[in-house]
């Protein structure tokens, strides 16, 4: 058929559908153009531009005077860019935003750190990394003007604040003048602040642009935490000796600019209008009005927090070198919220996130971002020396709590004897050896402890390896119940039968209700308390060795007792590795002359009779061992072979020798023998040599899987199994829950640790009792649990520049040296190491300074003038600022914290005050500017009224001494040997702060190998702690650089020389001023030692010194130096409360600078100033050696003359 | 993509979903209602309409924003229990191709009823509510949801649509055969202008397709997946959708015919079709019953290819075990692996002894002699299959093809067709006795 001219399909009806195609066409190409233009970091970069010149703006008005503020004022509306002033006509750059034109030079642009050092896997290479996060999140390293570590915006967070009422509010105006009624009363004349008319993100938002200084604005202050007002007097006093004091105290932190007022007095409001018209109303009272505020902003517009750590150019780990994912991980080269792979901390986090930013959990990208609260594990990767996070001097906040947490977790439980994490050459056995363990336990005993070892000590670190069922089926739990009692029994039959008699072991001498009296004081004096718990002191909970206080169920019996008294004599004759130090217990006599074994006493004290547990091992089921036995044969021998091996016993004479536990087994398979088999098999698989010396285990190999890069772990290489399962009604935090449930990394590692077996849910039907998960089950917290899977997380093995690894200065590694031996030997428990440190801000006057006592010139230490001078200045708040070292003044009454009432009266127990307003008593340790005085440290406290204190940091070390500060106050003042409250202090282990400026390093390292007593007070000795040579050196370092001593500098005594020179000059004085007196060389040390001698007025009244002194209560002055430096000496002698505020020695050198002469003690005795006999006496002291050796080979330099008068000058 | 929310975070993704779909739904509906309206068909637009309001009932459920309701627009939990335990594990393959062949055959035999506007819109209408109450099974959604396999879900539809226009076609045509009248392509058989009935309506559908894949781009994002690692295979590891059907046959024959052979006969065998066709008939319109075993073999092996790609991209998962639509992937499930060739079956089990193997030093040719005498039953077997079965059907059933045809013509075409019949064949006999392969002489890399 030929063509016609007519069209098949109708023109017209082509023409609209190509019309509408079309528009459908146009309709994509914008949509899509527009969905580039309007991706969420263009939006995230406009709405930082804003803010950022809002705040820039209000910032710089809120630095002009009134003047210039209204000019400003009138000026500002004009300053917008205009057509012609602007580079670009109309719109000015925001052409260059427009859609298709940004894609030329547009201001908004993608931002991004490139890192081709710090490279990531991608599997196929190891390629740069590629930061984009920058470019959402604008504004993560603004700071403040003029501050490198303030942020420009914080983290959104909603605060409380009180805002004083202005004086003259509502009630009494009508009594004002008539001047105040003519005055419009506005915000920024009432309250000292003024609202923007558009918010910073939202523009409704009613937000602070304007504060006046020195307004109630600025003094806005945030509420005490406790919500009563008033305290008893014990509450008080309680508080302060506990460290809780300052959150009693409001606190000045003033409205800020860019806060949004939320809720005025709990009503929630809307707008500025709203706001002025409730804050202007008048309020009711003169009580504070309550704003809620909401202050700084929400990611990604806030800086990032502890600039002074990361991102901030000025902080060690700045944006350009390190990026971000480094440590946050994620996917770096994406630019939105949703690819970026973040990951919430919470399942609401996560809900909110998926409903208003598309999040969806990208499980392709296979190191999401850490959740927040495992973060801190990232740090790992370049801070491998765990050291370089600890607290330091110059890192006083600690930057990764949580990580170090983990990791001295993870080296206190051991975790390191079944998991090898690193190249950790040594695995240190946490547990006590096991080597005598048959001198020490009872089988019972052993059975009774490895079944469930929380039931007899809840607070070990012991891990449950037994009993762990709650994951099991029927069968299983049966099984279990069968089995467990055996291989329980057979651990027990192993370890007496390997255990090897230890030394001599010693008969108890029959005990009494009397002995365990005097054991209980002991325990509790002799500072067993300080590393032990018992039940019988509460208030002592140190967990450092273990409670003590269901001893008797573990050693029942006479075995268990004679142990413990062999024990208690010397602990390393049974276990050379154990840190119980010897406690060098003696004997004691009582007041009736009666001598006492203390050794005796203790253990009698501590294996009370009361609830004895039985010596014999219960029975058990023969038909259970066979079928273990058996099964674990058929691991080694086929079927019937195990079955003729169970029946008689192992063929020793055949081909191959038998080896292992299956020696037990050779051509006898007695009961006993089986139970060995099994016990021993059982320590093979539950890894007990991970902890314990075990003899025959010396070289079994850990049980555990290697950590050392378990947090690059891929996820779907993790058995889950059935897990999720088992947990589903399980009351579990959802966020862990569901990383469960989600196959995340951490969801297994914390499941692993909640419940170390669960994977083994639904699984043991499969599997034989033998073939079970072994990890045993930790006590621990869910906050525990969480610190241990940040350090694991962190085991990721990365490649990293070692220019980027964090390496510890000298100086640091000798303070992390020390406090690591501080921490193995528990020294703080009874030492303190560092007094309180209060921070205090107060009004001029508030704070009542002592009068300080006039010292010899050579007691005082120079104190920088420019602090002096710092402390006169006022804060942004109008208030002086101090930081005072020392502890609260201990009272003459009850050895507490000394507190007085606003008359200045001690707090009355039962009455009730304002914390803000009574009294602390301070007494100072170190010197300290107020208000630009000097106050030294020494005897008067200052008076600091509670308010004033804005930071407390706590005392560090000598809980255990403080603790029993009242006890001997109590004990010492009934036997009249205390006159002061302080004085308590001089009968517990002395105070170690400074130490190294005091004690020579020789004698310190030797004293630390081999303490002797020198306090003949101290109801206390030092225990006997075997320290190496290496420890004790490291120790001695570590005091010396705590007191700014270099540490490798010997102190040194005056030289012989200088010795014969002052003693010549001596001489020469001698002959001026007392011709008749013969002047022989060595005169003047003679002299001195007349001082010393005096038995009325000199240091051999309390000093011992060879054999004088009949009740000695210093240290003996005889081998002072070998002790102590020469510069300690010179400043103890002439202040001692300056060195020791709380010591009973009296400045014997009596300092009068008014006195034109400046005659010191006994001018008989010695001829000279006070300054001179210090300085005689510091020579004598120190070089006593030379001197006794000089008097017993040459004839007394000057024969006793008459008895000087006792007449001072 | 599904199973790392929870439950109600879940139905609240998938109810964003529905919405659309259920609106899409009703508006074909509504469109068809019109349309028979205008067509004088009242009653059938009446139901139609009904239906639509349905689904836009099932929209505003979804709408509601109560995820909840949405988890009880879902398939009854006993049904999709059956549909898995038939699906599932071994049987599942066998189930799913002996029952697709059941329900085509079915289809083709009633093809008159199935065929008719009313039944297939109603079949269709009962498939998009399957299909909408099947995706709030979590499984399920993550299948068919996963953006790599909505295209495939699309061409499903596509596919069913393009389908029954021919078969529908045809139907009528072979209907005005019998009543004597010429086929419907023979009515509006006048010629066209090149512009503007074939260029412009070009034009057209290049403008809507442009607009369509913007939007789909925009709508979906590409199905990127994790940084590739040689340490890692994903599993499981799958070709894309075009490809999955060849890489689904190596399961069945060796890597060779697999992957050479087999896709060079289908060519081969595609590009003989016009030299082998003799019929005259049926030419430029549709038709069935003039040419049935044409169309009947081209339908088969079409479908067959079609339900390749189903088996491998919706049925096979972890390990490359067989998955029901509503079953978890569960990575635990493995595949049966013990494969036994026919020599195997033949010498183990039928006559209980080792089958011949040539001694260690054997010189090349009696090698080969023992190979052969190993595999001389699967050899015997393919003999059969090629050449003894044209032969009987040249001498029965297809006596008249034959004589039509020619001698080499048939030839070829008995052969072609007997590769192509031994293709379900041989998967069916994988699945059900683990036969992995009829001839197998894998030292000279010939296997079948």
């Amino acid at each position: 058929m030929p063509a016609s001219d007519e069209y098949f399909f109708g023109l017209k009806r082509l023409h609209a559908i190509f019309a509408v195609s079309a528009a459908a066409l146009l309709a994509t190409t914008a949509w899509f153009i527009w969905d580039d233009h309007d991706r969420s970091w263009k939006n995230y970069q406009r709405e930082y531009r804003e803010i950022d010149s809002r705040l820039s703006q209000w910032e710089a008005v809120q630095q002009l005077t009134d003047e210039e503020a209204a000019r400003y004022e009138e000026s500002a509306a004009p300053n917008a860019p205009s057509w012609f002033q602007s580079e670009y006509p109309g719109l000015g750059k925001k052409w260059l935003e427009l859609p298709i034109a940004d894609a030329f030079n547009s201001p908004l642009k993608v931002k991004q750190v490139w890192l081709p050092e710090i490279t990531q896997n991608l599997h196929h290479a190891q390629t740069a990394r590629i930061d984009r996060c920058v470019t959402c999140h604008v504004g993560m390293d603004r700071t403040i003007a003029g501050s490198g570590t303030e942020p420009l915006i914080a983290n959104e967070q909603t605060l409380r604040l009180m805002i004083d009422a202005p004086a003259g509010s509502a009630h009494d105006t009508e009594s004002e003048s008539e001047d105040a009624a003519t005055i419009e009363r506005t915000l920024e004349n009432t309250f000292g602040f003024s609202l923007a008319e558009e918010g910073l993100v939202d523009p409704s938002a009613p937000t602070v642009r304007w504060i006046a200084p020195d307004s109630p604005a600025a003094n806005a202050f945030l509420p005490a935490a406790s919500t009563a007002e008033e305290q008893s007097g014990e509450q008080i006093r309680d508080e302060l000796s506990s460290g809780r004091w300052p959150d009693r105290i409001p606190h000045t932190i003033g409205l800020k600019l860019g806060d949004v007022i939320v809720e005025i007095n709990g009503n929630p409001v809307g707008t500025a209008t709203e706001i002025e018209k409730t804050l202007l109303a008048g309020p009711e009272s003169d009580e504070p009005i309550a704003l809620t505020i909401r202050r700084g902003l929400a990611a990604p517009h806030a800086s990032h927090p502890r600039l002074d750590l990361f991102v901030a150019a000025s902080s060690p780990h700045p944006i350009d070198e390190f990026g971000c994912t480094v440590c946050h991980e994620g996917q770096g080269s994406a630019t939105s919220f949703e690819w970026a792979s973040h990951t919430p901390n919470d399942p609401q986090q996560a809900a909110r996130w998926r409903s208003d930013l598309d999040w969806f959990d990208n499980h392709h990208w296979e190191n999401p971002m850490l959740p927040n609260r495992f973060v801190e594990a990232s740090c790992l990767k370049c801070h491998q020396d765990i050291d370089t996070l600890r607290i330091t001097e110059t890192q006083p906040e600690p930057p990764a709590v949580k990580l170090v947490e983990g990791f001295d977790l993870v080296q206190s439980l051991g975790c390191i004897g079944c998991h090898e994490i690193g190249k950790s050459e040594s695995r240190p056995r946490i547990g006590p050896s096991l080597k005598h363990v048959g001198d020490k336990l009872a089988v019972s005993a052993i059975m009774r402890w490895v079944e469930n070892p929380h039931r007899i000590r809840p607070n070990t670190k012991m891990p449950r390896s037994f009993g762990l069922t709650n994951h099991l089926t029927e069968q299983g739990r049966a099984d279990a119940e069968r089995f467990e009692p055996i291989e329980i029994r057979g651990i027990a039959e192993y370890l007496h039968a390997a255990a090897e008699p230890s030394a001599d072991t010693e008969t108890p001498t029959t005990s009494s209700d009397e002995a365990a009296t005097r054991g209980k004081k002991l325990f509790e004096l002799r500072g067993c308390v300080a590393c032990h718990r018992h039940e019988d002191f509460p208030s002592a909970d140190s967990d450092f060795g273990p409670d003590l206080s269901n001893l008797e169920q573990l050693l029942s019996g006479e075995k268990g007792h004679r142990w413990l008294v062999s024990w208690l004599r010397n602990p390393r004759q049974h276990d050379p590795n154990t840190r119980m130090p010897n406690p060098l217990l003696g004997t004691s006599t009582a007041g009736d002359g009666n001598t006492t074994d203390d050794v005796a006493d203790l253990a009698t004290y501590l294996l009370r009779t009361d609830n004895a547990m039985p010596e014999d091992a219960p029975g058990f089921d023969a038909d259970a061992l066979d079928e273990l036995v058996l099964a674990q044969l058929t691991k080694r021998y086929d079927r019937n072979t195990a079955q003729r091996y169970l029946e008689s016993g192992i063929p020793g004479a055949g081909d191959k020798p038998v080896a292992g536990a299956e020696q037990h087994l050779v051509d006898n398979a007695t009961a006993q023998n089986k139970l060995r088999y099994i016990g021993e098999r059982a320590i093979a698989q539950r890894g007990c040599f991970g902890c314990h010396e075990i003899p025959g285990f010396e070289n079994a190999k850990p049980i555990g899987v290697p950590l050392s890069d378990w947090g690059r772990k891929p996820e779907h290489q993790l058995a889950f199994d059935h897990v999720a399962e088992h947990i589903a009604d399980q009351d579990i935090e959802p966020f862990h829950r569901q990383a469960v449930q989600q196959h995340k990394r951490h969801g297994f590692l914390m499941q692993k640790l909640r419940e170390p077996r669960s994977f083994d849910h639904q699984l043991m039907a499969e599997k034989s009792f033998t073939d079970g998960l072994r990890m045993p089950q930790f006590d621990l917290t869910n906050q525990q649990r969480e610190a241990i899977a940040t350090y694991v997380l962190g085991l990721v093995d990365d490649q990293i520049p070692a220019h980027y690894r964090a390496t510890i200065s000298d100086r640091a590694r000798i303070v992390a040296d020390g406090e690591r031996l501080l921490k193995k030997h528990n020294c703080t428990a009874c030492h303190l190491m560092k007094p309180e440190q209060w921070e205090i801000a107060f009004e001029s006057g508030a704070v009542i300074v002592p009068w300080s006592d006039p010292a010899l010139p050579a007691a005082d230490l120079d104190f920088p003038e420019e602090l002096l001078a710092a402390s006169e200045e006022e804060d942004a708040d109008g208030l002086l600022r101090a930081t005072v070292v020392g502890m609260p003044m201990v009272d003459d009454f009850d050895g507490g914290p000394s507190v007085v009432s606003e008359d200045e009266d001690p707090l009355e127990a039962d009455e009730t005050y304002d914390p803000g307003s009574v009294y602390l008593l301070f007494q100072l340790w170190r010197d300290a500017a107020i208000e630009g005085q000097l106050v030294r440290s020494g005897a008067a406290p200052l008076m600091i009224p509670g308010r004033t204190v804005v930071r407390k940091q706590p005392a560090v070390g000598g809980d255990q001494t403080r603790r029993l500060l009242p006890q001997i106050f109590e004990q010492k003042q009934d036997s009249g040997e205390l006159a002061r409250g302080g004085e308590a202090w001089e009968f517990l282990p002395p105070p170690l702060f400074r130490l190294g400026a005091k004690v020579r390093q020789d004698w310190l390292i030797e004293y630390l190998q081999d303490p002797t007593p020198i306090r003949p007070k101290s109801v206390m000795r030092m225990p006997h702690f075997s320290l190496s040579r290496e420890d004790a050196v490291a120790l001695a370092k570590y005091f010396a650089l705590l007191s700014d001593l270099d540490p490798h500098k010997p102190s040194t005594a005056r030289t012989d020389a200088q010795l014969a020179a002052a003693d010549a000059a001596y001489r020469e004085h001698l002959k001026t001023t007392q011709p008749d007196t013969s002047a022989l060389p060595g005169i003047r040390l003679e002299h001195a030692m007349k001082i010393v001698a005096d038995r009325e007025q000199g240091c051999v009244k309390c000093h011992q010194l060879g054999a004088t002194g009949e009740k000695p209560m210093g240290p003996n002055l005889e081998l002072a130096y070998k002790r102590l430096r020469p510069e300690f000496v010179r400043r103890w002698i002439a202040k001692p409360d300056r060195i020791a505020p709380y010591t009973s020695m009296l400045d014997n050198l009596r300092y009068q600078p008014d006195d034109p002469k400046q005659d010191g003690f006994v001018v008989d005795y010695y001829h000279g100033t006070s300054s001179e006999q210090l300085e005689a006496l510091v020579d004598l002291l120190m070089r006593f050696d030379r001197f006794s050796i000089r008097r017993q080979t040459t004839p007394r330099a000057a024969p006793d003359t008459a008895k000087p008068t006792s007449d001072n000058e | 993509m599904y199973s790392r929310l929870t439950q109600l975070e879940f139905l609240q993704e998938v109810a964003g979903f529905l919405v659309g779909y259920y609106l899409a739904a009703a508006l074909v509906n509504i469109v068809a209602a019109s349309v028979t309206w205008r067509r004088g068909r009242k009653t059938e637009a009446v139901v139609w309409s009904v239906v639509a309001a349905v689904f836009c009932i099932l929209a505003i459920i979804a709408l509601a924003g109560r995820p909840e309701l949405v988890g009880r627009l879902s398939l009854p939990q006993w049904f999709r229990d059956t549909v898995n335990l038939l699906l599932s594990g071994r049987q599942g393959p066998i189930v799913f191709s002996l029952g697709s062949a059941a329900t085509l055959t079915i289809l083709f035999i009633f093809r008159r009823f199935f065929v008719r506007p009313v039944v297939a819109l109603a079949g269709m209408n009962l498939a998009l509510l399957l299909f909408g109450f099947a995706v709030t099974d979590r499984y399920f959604a993550d299948i068919v949801g996963k953006p790599d396999n909505i295209a495939i879900v699309g061409m499903l539809f596509l596919f069913a649509y393009v389908t029954w226009l021919a078969t529908y076609k045809a139907v009528l045509n072979d209907e005005r055969r019998s009543r004597g009248e010429p086929p419907l392509e023979k009515l509006d058989d006048e010629e066209v202008l090149v512009w503007p009935d074939l260029i412009y309506v070009e034009l057209i559908v290049i403008v809507l397709v442009t607009a369509a894949i913007i939007a789909w781009s925009i709508l979906v994002q590409a199905p990127l997946e994790g940084p590739a690692d040689v340490a890692n295979t994903p599993n499981p590891s799958k070709a894309p959708w075009y490809f999955s059907g060849l890489q689904e046959m190596l399961l069945y024959f060796d890597p060779w015919y697999a992957g050479v052979v087999a896709p060079t006969l289908i060519i081969l065998g595609l590009c003989a079709i016009p030299y082998l066709d003799v019929n005259k008939e049926g030419s430029g319109y549709y038709t069935i019953d003039q040419r049935k075993f044409a169309y009947v073999v081209f339908q088969s092996g079409f479908f067959m290819w079609v339900g390749l790609i189903v088996i491998a991209v919706f049925f096979r998962g972890p390990n490359w075990s067989f998955f029901g639509p509503f079953e978890a992937w569960d990575t635990q499930r493995l595949p049966n692996m013990q494969h036994v060739t026919l020599a195997e079956i033949f010498w183990n089990s039928w006559l209980g002894r080792e089958g011949p193997t040539a001694p260690a030093d054997a010189g090349t040719v009696s090698t080969f002699g023992c190979v052969l005498l190993r595999e001389l039953p699967g050899l015997i077997v393919m003999a059969i299959l090629l050449i003894g079965v044209p032969i009987t059907l040249a001498k029965t059933c297809m006596n008249k093809f034959r004589s039509d045809m020619g001698r080499l013509r048939f030839a070829v075409m008995g052969v072609l067709f007997v590769l192509m019949a031994l293709f379900p064949a041989k998967m069916i006999l994988t699945w059900a006795f683990d036969l992995r392969a009829i001839v197998s002489m894998p030292e000279y890399m010939l296997s079948y």
